[in-house]
């Protein structure tokens, strides 16, 4: 039977000019319902006081509409209403042949045709999406079919590889592998040695490989696992240019030589004695308290999110999170981040028209990415902290989706150090979490290749919020009853990566295929070990407790299943029951093949170019209308209308959330989590911060690495972390670096890469602050035509995310950024070149960055924060988008107060724009009481008083006076 | 006498610790109880407070707190109205609150629907004491003014008042909810329903401003296992 839910109160809205959308509505499908059962699935599902059942209380004539849009979703996507529906049904009826399927319905008016409606509702990937007028369902409304899953059941196939090279790399293309050629004929080579011949006889395996072992070295050796490019060994040159000289040089490989070297440099000469893990689990471990220590990781969803932008924000953050549960021996997740990159949301229509057919609205895509971190944090109870919404134009090619997490481990646990992980040859697999479908198929190698037009709807996933909340209560339980030895997530490259890792540490697994949970039958053998179907984590639980661990995971619901076991025989063996299906040897799985050799050249600054080629011109004549036009830039404007909708203070631990909220609300510079909460110390805390300045990527990387290192420093030192405790996690997404006919300018991209790794050593050092870890996408690229035919090619700018932890000594310490009462002095503490006119918010043509003393900045953070702990400082805010009028004003928003500043503050060799708007890092505002005047000038020397904080609420200039009611509301109108 | 409270969890639930912490910084011994055990294993007539915490429940699937309370209704319905009906208190915060709405514990018409902005809200709220309110939860609380978050898409209480007590109002309207109502009682008052989470605004450094308000949420907690000991 059919059930449709419609709401008897729905706040109407206008979703363009052409269609208002009346009311939606949910559609349940049921099945083997037992006689008698409707009663009760009408009291389920509608509720008596806000909801009708359309045909039962409520006539669809009845309704004032013009047209329904009816989306369900395709056959094997995950519904998850559906699934919570059922189990209730099926428990109330005891019942397990119930099924269910649910869609939803929206009511519009609209002088819209049915295929421009269509467009604008569900993605086809993964729904169906259905438009009837009002005379066409006024006696039902047709229901779609829901075909179940049937898939043909396959052997494994045997890859014949004695072919052509050409015929090589047509095969890699055909089945999705991303393998290059000179891997492709590693793989040849391998098996046509003697040995390995004689191997696969005995093992009575076929001579060339079977499916299974092309797809799991697929896998294994995507630039998604394997990170190839960060391995290159490159040539780096340059052209004679007017920034850093970094010289000629060949780099071993931009991940060693950079990032990995910094942080053992830092380790071992400055003795930072708070790493545990870096590098080499899934996430990076520090020690900021006496009993607990915290993790880090932050991962992208890019190619996810631009094909379903729900789905692919959602998934990237239950994969962060399991990263988390899979640190050590399992950490609890408490914080998510969430920084994105998108193009902007108000296109006009002329640029709307030179979008490629393929591309989603970005207004769509921000508003899909936006319920996905609603779902992810909100459902999961992680509180999201921190975050950032980036806008650019070349971001409509490819949005960034960057996700990560902080968890928190028990130092020691039944006596054994936490951050090993302790699994022995013997130990049993166990999987436990959702079953493994044909969604999620190729993520690992898809994410490995750039964006085309016809991208493979298995790449596309529904994350499970509800299920890995289970999974992760029970895995927490398991943990400190001891139940297990080791566990890791399955993330991309499902259990040919989960599994494979694990092996690497006892030599040696083997599974059997017919023990994985699945969705449905019929799913080709190689498609089981490589699925990424989500919400599953793998464990390596001894005999010894094997009952326990399987008895607890079936009373929570956990779906175990035990698929085989680890030994030490140095193979990945993968069996239908008693028959070997394949077998892999594990050094060549994890083989480091030959680096690859690249060429880097740097051509210098380049001016920016959006993809649509439009220029927007700003003219100001008068200094108010500068600042007015600053408050309401996308990258400045409030995001308070979104981020609300996030969930920032569930486990009551958030102690400086992403909004001051007073009067109004004011932005936060970073997050601070409280330990005590986590069974950590009572007065202490740890921080969160990111920086991110893709803006002056075109300019010059090695700057905007220094920049966005900076920010993201600075931003924990401005809410009280002690600066000698702060750690880095990296995330690079680039755009495509290896020449090819398509990517004329690979050279100068890679040579971005290397200036990239050379800011961020040098700075990293001077900073004295490690990374810990960190991820990175290089094909970050959408390659398709126009509406017109044209072939187009949209490179996202060259983006580094720095996302910060820090340890905060004293909760005393924490600052937040907003003005606490009038008459206090307000100073700027920072470099003071302010000669070059780098305010790139309002000159966005401007080549010119100013110069970058990390060594004074460091100095500067430290004297800061010795008067944080002195109790100094009032409010502490950074200054960067905007520069200092900017951050001045955003201080005055939640007590609403005034201030007023006199251009006699001015040097000599200072105009009062380049003072105003400059956005040279290093800077903060701080207020500080008149008493403590001396004290704070005598400790500061570079300290600048600026004005005043005033009751009045204007920002006063010379003599231009701005409300500050006014600001506020161009900072904080939004339009739904 | 040790005054033992029940917090319930698993299934999407995600506020026990704190949840259990509150009680526990009020002098009582919690206990964190998966929906398995309590619907099938343990004896809840051995506990003299129960907690239902906010969460997710069964993803807020058909709508908030809908599935949970159709299991206890199959499982535990005459257990849950005998330990009403000893007088003993209950709480439901957020989504707690939605499933005690939908176990029909404050009227049969009574119902917890969406915002009317369709939209979660993470903010925070000063909330106002019902002047007739006179429940064990708020005893020595008159002419308080509380300050806590909420965070909640379906918190607009909606149907027919007459089988509960007003409790709480908002400043203003934040989700549509009639007279800005955030807190609702049981007519013996020893049951509150509340949207706003004050296990989440028990410290001063937790708060924006108004930072000695944490204390009245305390005393939210402390009443209950106080009523308990004088009680019991």
């Amino acid at each position: 039977m059919r059930i449709d839910v419609y709401p008897k109160k729905y706040k109407t809205s206008s979703l363009n000019d052409k269609d208002n959308l009346i009311a939606k509505a949910h559609s349940y499908w049921l099945y083997n319902l037992p006689e008698g059962g409707e009663d009760f699935s009408y009291s389920l599902l509608a509720d008596a006081v806000s909801d009708y059942v359309l045909g039962l209380n409520l006539n669809i004539k009845d309704i004032d509409f013009t047209h329904l849009i009816q989306v369900s979703f395709k056959p094997g996507v995950t519904d998850n209403s559906a699934r919570s529906t059922q189990y209730i049904l099926q428990k109330k009826f005891n019942k397990n042949d119930i099924e269910v399927a649910t869609g939803e319905l929206y009511f519009l008016n609209s002088t819209n045709n049915k295929e421009d409606l269509k467009k604008h509702f569900g993605n086809e990937l993964i729904q169906k999406v259905e438009v009837y007028t009002k005379a066409e369902v006024l006696e039902a409304i047709p229901s779609p079919n829901f075909p179940a899953v049937k898939l043909e059941t396959h052997t494994p196939k045997v890859i014949e590889l004695d072919i052509s090279d050409e015929e090589l790399e047509n095969l890699s293309t055909h089945y999705l592998w991303a393998l290059s050629i000179d891997e492709m004929k590693f793989i040849q080579n391998y098996y046509m040695r003697e040995d390995i011949q004689k191997k696969r006889e005995q093992q009575n395996l076929p001579k060339w490989p079977v499916d299974i072992e092309m797809e799991i070295l697929a896998q294994t050796w995507s630039e998604h696992c394997k990170h190839k490019i960060f391995g290159a060994h490159i040539k780096y040159s340059e052209d004679s240019h007017s920034h850093t000289k970094i010289e000629n040089k060949e780099v071993k490989g931009v991940f060693k030589t950079y990032i990995k070297d910094a942080t053992s440099y830092i380790s071992n000469e400055l003795k930072k004695d708070w790493l545990i893990s870096v590098f080499t689990d899934n996430a990076g471990i520090v020690r900021f308290d006496k009993d607990i220590d915290y993790c880090l990781k932050v991962e992208t969803h890019n190619s996810p999110s631009a094909l379903d932008p729900y789905g692919g924000a959602l998934t990237g953050i239950l994969g962060v999170n399991r990263d988390i549960l899979g640190c050590g021996i399992g950490a609890k997740p408490i914080a998510n981040t969430d920084v994105l990159c998108f193009a902007p949301s108000d296109y006009s229509d002329q640029i709307l028209s030179k979008m490629p057919k393929k591309l989603k609205h970005p207004k769509s895509i921000l508003k899909g990415v936006h319920r996905g971190i609603e779902d992810g944090g909100n459902k999961s109870g992680i509180p999201t902290v921190n975050g950032a919404i980036m806008f650019n134009d070349n971001y409509a090619g490819k949005p960034l989706v960057y996700c990560g997490t902080v968890g928190v481990l028990p130092q020691s646990l039944n006596g054994k150090p936490t951050h090993e992980k302790n699994q022995k040859p013997g130990d049993y697999i166990v999987i436990c979490g959702g079953s493994v479908g044909a969604d999620g198929i190729h993520g690992a190698t898809f994410s490995s290749l750039e964006l085309k037009d016809d991208a493979p709807s298995t790449a596309v996933q529904i994350g499970d919020p509800f299920t890995q909340k289970k999974l992760t209560d029970f895995l927490l339980l398991a943990r400190d009853k001891d139940l297990y030895n080791s566990v890791t997530d399955n993330g991309a490259g499902g259990l040919s990566s989960s599994v494979g890792e694990m092996a690497d540490l006892t030599n040696g697994a083997s599974i059997n295929i017919n023990k994985v949970p699945l969705k449905y039958q019929g799913l080709n053998p190689f498609e089981i070990v490589i699925s990424e179907s989500q919400e599953r984590m793998t464990f390596s639980v001894p005999a010894a407790t094997l009952d326990e661990f399987v008895n607890l995971a079936q009373d929570m619901e956990c779906n175990p299943a035990v698929i085989g076991s680890f030994h030490d025989q140095g193979s990945f063996d993968i069996y239908s029951d008693t028959k070997l299906l394949a077998s892999l040897d594990l050094k060549l799985m994890h083989e480091d093949l030959p680096a690859m050799k690249l060429e880097a050249h740097f051509e210098g600054a380049k001016a920016f170019t959006p993809w649509h080629k439009e220029s927007q011109d700003q003219h100001f004549s008068k200094l108010s209308d500068k600042i007015k036009t600053l408050m309401s830039l996308p990258n400045i404007k409030s995001k308070h209308h979104l981020v609300s909708q996030f969930d920032s203070e569930v486990k009551a631990a958030t102690i400086i959330k992403p909004f001051v909220q007073k009067k109004n609300f004011g932005p936060s510079d970073a997050a601070v989590i409280w330990g005590g909460a986590h069974g950590g110390s009572e007065d202490a805390a740890i921080c969160i911060s990111s920086g991110l300045i893709p803006q002056i990527s075109h300019i010059d990387t090695y700057k905007m690495t220094e920049y966005a290192i900076d920010e993201a420093f600075r931003n924990a030192v401005a809410s009280g972390a002690n600066p000698n405790y702060i750690a880095f996690c990296d995330n690079y997404c680039w755009p495509d670096p290896i020449p090819s006919k398509k990517n004329p300018d690979a050279k100068h991209k890679l040579a971005q890469l290397v200036r990239s790794g050379e800011a961020l050593y040098k700075t990293a050092l001077a900073y004295e602050a490690p990374f810990i870890s960190g991820k990175d996408s290089m094909k970050n690229d959408f390659i398709g035509a126009t509406r017109d035919g044209d072939e187009i090619k949209i490179s996202v700018p060259p983006t580094l995310l720095v996302t910060s932890i820090a340890k905060v000594d004293h909760i005393q310490d924490v600052r937040t950024t907003d003005f606490q009462e009038a008459d206090q002095l307000v100073y700027y503490i920072g470099p003071s070149d302010f000669t070059k006119e780098y305010y790139h918010s309002l000159n966005t043509e401007s080549l010119e960055l100013s110069d970058f003393n990390a060594i004074d900045n460091f100095n500067r953070y430290k004297n800061i924060h010795s008067l944080i702990q002195a109790g100094l400082c009032e409010s502490i805010h950074d200054v960067s988008d905007g520069g200092i009028i900017a951050a001045v004003i955003e201080s005055c928003f939640p007590n609403l107060l005034g201030f007023s500043l006199s251009s006699d503050v001015l040097k000599t060799d200072e105009t009062l724009d380049a003072f105003l708007f400059n956005e040279l890092p290093g800077g903060f505002i701080i207020s500080i009481m008149p008493e403590h005047k001396e004290k704070f000038e005598s400790t500061l020397t570079d300290a600048r008083q600026i004005g005043i904080t005033t009751k009045t609420p204007d920002i006063t200039i010379d003599n231009e006076v701005l409300s500050t009611t006014e600001l506020y509301n161009l900072w904080s109108h939004y339009e739904s | 006498m040790k005054v033992k409270a029940l917090i319930l969890s698993g299934d999407g639930i995600n506020c026990e610790v704190e949840t259990a912490k509150a009680f526990e910084l009020a002098g009582a011994e919690s206990t964190i109880v998966t929906l398995e055990d309590f619907l099938h294993k343990i004896d809840i007539h051995e506990y003299h407070i129960m907690a239902f915490p906010g969460g997710f429940s069964f993803g807020d699937e058909i709508r908030s707190g809908k599935i949970l309370a159709e299991l206890i209704s199959l499982y535990k319905s005459e257990e849950i109205k005998k330990f009403i009906a000893d007088n003993k208190p209950i709480i439901g915060i957020c989504n707690g609150f939605q499933i005690l709405t939908q176990l029909k514990i404050f009227g049969n018409e009574v119902s917890l629907c969406e915002n009317t902005s369709h939209q979660f809200i993470n903010k925070w709220v000063k909330l106002k004491l019902d002047v007739e309110q006179d429940s064990l939860w708020f005893r020595n609380l008159k002419e308080t003014e509380f300050s806590m978050p909420i965070r909640h898409k379906e918190g607009n209480l909606q149907g027919d008042l007459s089988s509960c007590h007003p409790a709480l109002n908002y400043h203003e309207d934040v989700n549509g909810s009639i007279d800005n109502l955030a807190a609702i009682t049981n007519l013996a008052g020893n049951v509150l329903g509340l949207m706003p989470h004050p296990e989440a605004a028990l410290h001063p450094f937790l708060f924006h401003e108004n930072k000695d308000n944490y204390k009245f949420n305390r005393q939210l907690f402390s009443n209950a296992v106080d009523y308990v000991k004088e009680t019991f």
